[in-house]
């Protein structure tokens, strides 16, 4: 039994450790007379907080279902969404979870 | 200060061809002062007749006076093939490869709609993509490469996500400049995303939830203050 357990705990430890990257994904629509349309082709970037200032390191170009992603980011880092020259969220930024996909709200511009 | 090596090598190539000769000439003239070795005939157009250390200088010289413009040729071909070999900018040959889970690869006929040079955005810009040995070369020019490390990324669509690669200055073929790397991009689902586009209740952002300036980060650094 506690032999069980320990192999258990040790699969357990190996597969937090394996969820050390995380693959971003969101979706970009137009809201237009009340319907939602996905917005393909629009260039999305990814600012990420350096600790002294915000960075634009990378960009993602939506797909034909208004779909982007941003792969291989570290959990904990502290990111947002620029698009249209408007930064997503403008309150509080979001932070990459440790989790293998971490979805952002659709962004409805 | 800045030394041309190429002229400075010139200059002792030829003290070379003069004084090159007078060391076996000084040789016969001490050991043997009195031998009358004779050298005449024409040389560069005028008429030599000489006897003894002066004649041994003479015919050397004469030898090698035909095999300096070749030797100086030598010097200049190899001085103008290190300059292009430092000039030569890097070439970079990723190999990507495209996955649609973690052991099944795409189809061949995905692959080249997705990686073709139409449709594929690169920083730096890809040159040329070989979809048959899955690979996109791209050149980075000497000054870039003079960083320590230089960031590339690869923008892909179709679920491939935009994926940032670095370049590390360390263990680089110096003399081909061929930098290989690879790269394994896994495609993510778009399934069970909530998306608005059915379902209007699903959480989203709206316009007024963007700003014209980035969020403060205060607030997630320090969530209780």
């Amino acid at each position: 039994m506690k032999t069980a357990i320990l192999t258990l705990a040790v699969i357990f430890m190996l597969l937090i450790k394996t969820a050390s990257a995380t693959n971003i994904r969101g979706q970009l629509v137009r809201n237009y007379n009340g319907m939602f349309y996905a917005l393909p082709g629009v260039r999305v970037d990814l600012m990420v907080w350096n600790g002294q200032s915000w960075v634009d390191v990378s960009y993602a170009v939506t797909g034909n279902d208004g779909f982007y992603f941003f792969i291989n980011l570290s959990p904990g880092t502290i990111f947002c969404i620029n698009v249209f020259g408007r930064f997503y969220p403008a309150q509080s930024p979001l932070q990459v979870a440790n989790v293998a996909l971490q979805d952002v709200p659709v962004i409805s511009t | 200060m800045n030394i041309d090596w190429n002229l400075f090598d010139k200059v002792l190539l030829l003290c070379f061809f003069i004084l090159g000769p007078i060391l076996p000439a000084y040789l016969l003239y001490k050991i043997a002062p009195d031998d009358k070795i004779l050298g005449n005939g024409n040389f560069a157009g005028f008429k030599i007749n000489a006897t003894g250390a002066t004649a041994i200088f003479i015919i050397l010289f004469a030898a090698l006076y035909p095999k300096i413009d070749t030797v100086l040729n030598t010097i200049d071909n190899y001085t103008r093939a290190v300059y292009n070999r430092e000039q030569q900018p890097w070439k970079v040959v990723l190999r990507l490869r495209l996955m649609d889970d973690k052991s099944n690869p795409i189809s061949l006929q995905d692959y080249q709609n997705y990686v073709n040079a139409d449709s594929l955005i690169a920083i730096p810009r890809p040159m040329y993509v070989n979809t048959d040995k899955q690979t996109i070369s791209f050149y980075l020019d000497n000054s870039v490469m003079s960083e320590d490390t230089v960031e590339g990324t690869l923008v892909m669509g179709h679920g491939f996500g935009s994926s940032p690669f670095k370049i590390y200055k360390k263990n680089l073929d110096m003399v081909n400049k061929i930098i290989k790397l690879s790269e394994v991009l896994q495609k993510v689902p778009t399934k069970n995303y909530p998306t608005i586009v059915n379902n209007s209740n699903v959480q989203h952002y709206d316009k007024s939830d963007g700003g014209r300036v980035p969020p403060l980060v205060k607030a997630l650094l320090n969530p209780r203050k």
